[in-house]
């Protein structure tokens, strides 16, 4: 564990609406590697309230994937998520300490390719795969601006 | 309102039926936020909405207490979102024994105007 700053980490603080509930826990950039550890929000409990919703793996897999992609940008600027495709094996259990590893796999014409999967951090077992595309430089301006 | 929706990712989406069949609503709220300088929507928050409208239309079609587990799923993001509510529709492409198969779209104004589409595999678990 180091004390740098991964880039992400400026945008997603406690400041920030969704980030401020999950306590995640950015590890240091490796090459084109990010991990971040979470705790598997009992807000996004399943119907069992056991085991949290795959949606949830979703959503961590894309704010990890996206946070490796800003780590590789030569400066500051928005991205978008173009594709995500995921696979989900398993759900994480309520409160169970899971860790996302994101790789950034290469970037051209201004598209980045990232790849993750989330494992629990207990057991090692894989709960979910995914694969995302980026968009770099999007036009940052939401529809209402839009003519 | 389904149970489905009624669960605790339910309720953190904010996700109710919408005012056609097949359709869902999910109200607009703070944590839905990804890019907070243009204030446009996480794009987990619309991958879960797809995920969450596809197993609810799933258990719409074959009971409430299936057992039920989503495999998968391959969402494109068609246009930048804002700070208003998601609108999905659901199509099950396909449903048998062991497999639910399931297009869903999203909006925020248009329908016409998609901001997010994804398919969603959910494997039926046998109920011997």
């Amino acid at each position: 564990m180091s004390e740098a700053v991964h880039p992400a980490q400026l945008l997603f603080t406690d400041k920030h609406p969704l980030t401020a509930v999950m306590n995640m826990k950015f590890h240091a950039a490796v090459g084109k590697t990010l991990k971040v550890e979470v705790d598997a929000p009992a807000s996004f409990a399943d119907a069992d309230e056991t085991y949290v919703h795959v949606g949830f793996h979703t959503l961590f897999l894309d704010t990890v994937m996206g946070s490796a992609a800003i780590g590789e940008l030569e400066k500051p600027q928005p991205i978008a998520t173009v594709k995500l495709a995921c696979n989900h094996l398993q759900a994480a259990g309520i409160s169970e300490r899971i860790i996302c590893t994101a790789t950034v796999n290469g970037e051209a014409n201004s598209i980045c390719y990232v790849s993750g999967e989330i494992r629990s951090m207990d057991t090692d077992a894989l709960l979910s795969t995914a694969i995302a595309t980026f968009m770099i430089g999007t036009a940052s301006k939401p529809l209402q601006v839009k003519s | 309102m389904t149970s489905m929706l009624d669960t605790g990712v339910g309720q953190w989406l904010q996700v109710e039926l919408g005012s056609e069949p097949s359709t869902y609503k999910t109200h607009f709220a703070e944590h839905h936020l990804g890019n907070i300088f243009i204030r446009s929507l996480h794009g987990g928050v619309s991958g879960s909405m797809i995920e969450v409208c596809a197993e609810a239309e799933t258990r719409k079609a074959i009971g409430e207490d299936a057992d039920l587990m989503i495999t998968s799923n391959a969402i494109d993001y068609l246009r930048i979102t804002r700070d208003v509510d998601l609108h999905a529709r659901a199509q099950i492409q396909r449903i048998s024994r062991r497999l639910s198969v399931v297009d869903v779209t999203c909006w925020q104004d248009d329908e016409d105007k998609p901001v997010a589409r994804g398919v969603v595999t959910i494997k039926i678990q046998p109920t011997d």
